[in-house]
């Protein structure tokens, strides 16, 4: 098909800035480790690194780290894993395809007892069909809610799929519960960017100390 | 020297008699509608034509084909019907040439700027929408048909006019790769593919309604622009839907950069492909890839290394199976394919370098983006090879 290549260089830098805010979003600062394959050297950098030249990244990795089960009962929780995604025009430029970016989980630390993960498959099932509206960085976080096995995400056809125990460990005895309760960023575009996400400090009083000075004093008046 | 037109000019005039003699046309599908309509268009005097098709002759064809003979079963259709047309053209200087390959993978996209008309005679969805999208690139009148059963559906679009819509208008935005595709992406036999029930007469019906437009639409009287006839042979009906363009048609809001060609082909080798340009340009080029070009990959099972060097439309899903232990453990091209989609001069493979451009997938006529990334803001350029 024609091309609009200066478009897709766009999409891809406005790509880039997200994932560079998905990273500093305190929500997720301990969870995910991004980094971004350099188009030129092909040298793997951090996220917070700038590309070394004008193109910006196709490719990034995502070092996830947060407990996951592995067995029945078995919660592994120093579990890390490695999401690799790979973009290219036709899956980041056409809106009518359901083609999903090239994805893969390195599992070699340890299997997740998970019914849409096997040793050498990812099932992104239809998380890009929803992702390609918002951008590659919602579908890392769906990727990453998949491995968390949060039930907006899981298959709960009944047939179990990649792990058919794992998926009846899941349903019946942890009741379609998730691992770990992270609250994903993915409302990203409406959070302050570069800022943690925390809530507002309220002010602190204790008594018996005395107040600053600027604090209004209230003299209550009985008539 | 015999005038075999002489009642056929009385009806179209003698300057629609010279364009036929002239006009270059673009025929993409030969079988059963571009058997029909191409068997018009040579009995008419056109002589310049191009026909392209990946098939060969099938058993079941030759219900429905013209041109074809049970002798030519197993041979090309492309080859086979530009043949059989020299043989019967009427013109005094016939040039018809067929391509035995894909439209989308074995020819670039430039052999539609070389040609004055196209002719879409094609039974997928993915192909028509590459067709169309790349004449409405280069402004080139479009012509389609498509039938089953007794029905029929021809359209035609000159995306040279202003505001002119498109066969997206009709078809969707979609890439249609999804039904020839398994979940991997990777394409399927065309075996496993169910074919729609069609008949003689229908595609005989499409041969002729379309060629009877294009000698209108060089009389300057098309009365199907921009317009679908759908012909029910069960009660001879036909409809005429008129076809506005769509504002949220996206390849109408495609901003490509111009088109130059260099004489250069697809045998020259990549790295001196890369001197020229970068001298030419005083740049620093990186070459998008028309197609990703898979290099190798490795079975996960038993390590054996598989050589593809293809680019991955042309890739079968049932390759991913090991040749070796049979095993289906390969993640297809998402973990253990090495894939190229762009090579510029400092690409860590230099094997890539020393390769021919063919070798990396690049074919005649093709179009290939430029991003000179030494340039603020990057210099975007678009060559034609030959």
């Amino acid at each position: 098909m024609p091309s609009n290549q200066n478009l897709y260089e766009i999409r891809l830098r406005e790509e880039f800035k997200m994932m560079r805010r998905l990273q500093n979003d305190s929500d997720v600062r301990g969870v995910l480790q991004i980094f971004f394959t350099d188009r030129l050297s092909q040298n793997q950098f951090g996220i917070g690194h700038e590309t070394e030249s004008q193109l910006y990244p196709e490719q990034y990795q995502v070092n996830v780290k947060m407990p996951v089960y592995t067995d029945v009962n078995v919660l592994n929780k120093n579990w890390e894993g490695g999401l690799s995604v790979k973009v290219n025009y036709s899956v980041l430029m056409n809106p009518g395809s359901n083609n999903p970016p090239e994805t893969k989980l390195d599992v070699s630390n340890a299997l997740p007892f998970n019914h849409h993960i096997s040793p050498t498959w990812l099932c992104i099932g239809g998380i890009w069909s929803v992702a390609k509206d918002f951008g590659l960085w919602y579908f890392i976080l769906g990727c990453c809610s998949l491995v968390n096995q949060e039930a907006a995400w899981m298959d709960d056809s009944g047939s179990g799929h990649l792990q058919p125990l794992a998926y009846r460990f899941w349903k019946i005895d942890r009741h379609k519960q998730r691992v770990n309760n992270i609250n994903w960023p993915f409302d990203l575009r409406a959070r302050s960017e570069g800022k943690d996400n925390q809530q507002p400090v309220k002010l602190k009083i204790k008594i018996g100390i005395k107040q600053t000075s600027n604090i209004p004093k209230i003299k209550i008046i009985r008539k | 020297m015999a005038d075999y037109f002489e009642r056929q000019n009385r009806v179209v005039g003698t300057d629609t008699a010279e364009k036929i003699k002239t006009c270059t046309m673009l025929v993409i599908g030969a079988g059963a509608g571009g058997n029909e309509l191409l068997k018009n268009l040579v009995l008419m005097g056109f002589g310049k034509l191009t026909i392209i098709d990946f098939d060969f002759i099938e058993d079941s064809n030759l219900s429905r084909t013209t041109l074809f003979k049970k002798s030519d079963i197993g041979k090309s259709k492309a080859l086979v019907a530009a043949e059989r047309l020299i043989e019967y053209a009427l013109h005094e200087n016939p040039e018809i040439h067929g391509i035995h390959g894909n439209i989308i993978t074995d020819v670039g996209p430039g052999i539609f700027s070389c040609h004055d008309i196209v002719v879409c005679c094609v039974d997928t969805m993915k192909a028509r929408a590459y067709i169309n999208d790349w004449c409405v690139r280069f402004q080139k009148p479009f012509f389609e048909m498509g039938f089953d059963n007794l029905n029929v559906d021809i359209s035609f679009f000159d995306p040279s006019e202003k505001d002119a819509p498109c066969l997206r208008e009709i078809i969707g935005q979609g890439d249609f790769s999804e039904k020839r595709n398994s979940c991997s992406g990777l394409k399927i036999k065309d075996t496993s593919l169910q074919h729609i029930p069609t008949i003689q007469v229908a595609s005989a019906m499409a041969g002729v309604l379309v060629a009877t437009e294009i000698i209108k639409f060089l009389q300057g009287n098309a009365s199907l622009k921009n317009r679908c006839l759908q012909y029910h042979g069960l009660n001879h009906r036909m409809n005429v839907i008129e076809i506005d363009r769509s504002p949220d048609c996206r390849i109408h809001q495609e901003i490509t950069p111009p088109l130059i060609r260099l004489s250069l082909n697809n045998q020259m080798v990549t790295k001196d492909f890369f001197s020229f340009v970068n001298e030419k340009w005083k740049d620093f080029f990186v070459l998008t890839l028309p197609d990703r070009f898979v290099l190798t990959g490795y079975c996960e099972g038993c390590g054996k290394l598989i050589t593809f060097r293809k680019k991955i439309s042309s890739i079968f899903d049932e390759e991913r199976w090991c040749p070796e232990c049979r095993e289906y453990r390969s993640s297809g091209y998402a973990g253990n394919w090495e894939i190229i989609s762009e090579v510029h001069g400092m690409i860590k493979n230099k094997t890539i370098l020393e390769s021919r451009l063919a070798d990396i997938g690049i074919c005649p006529m093709d179009i290939l983006t430029l991003k000179g990334i030494h340039s603020d803001p990057m210099k975007i350029i678009d060559v034609m090879i030959d």
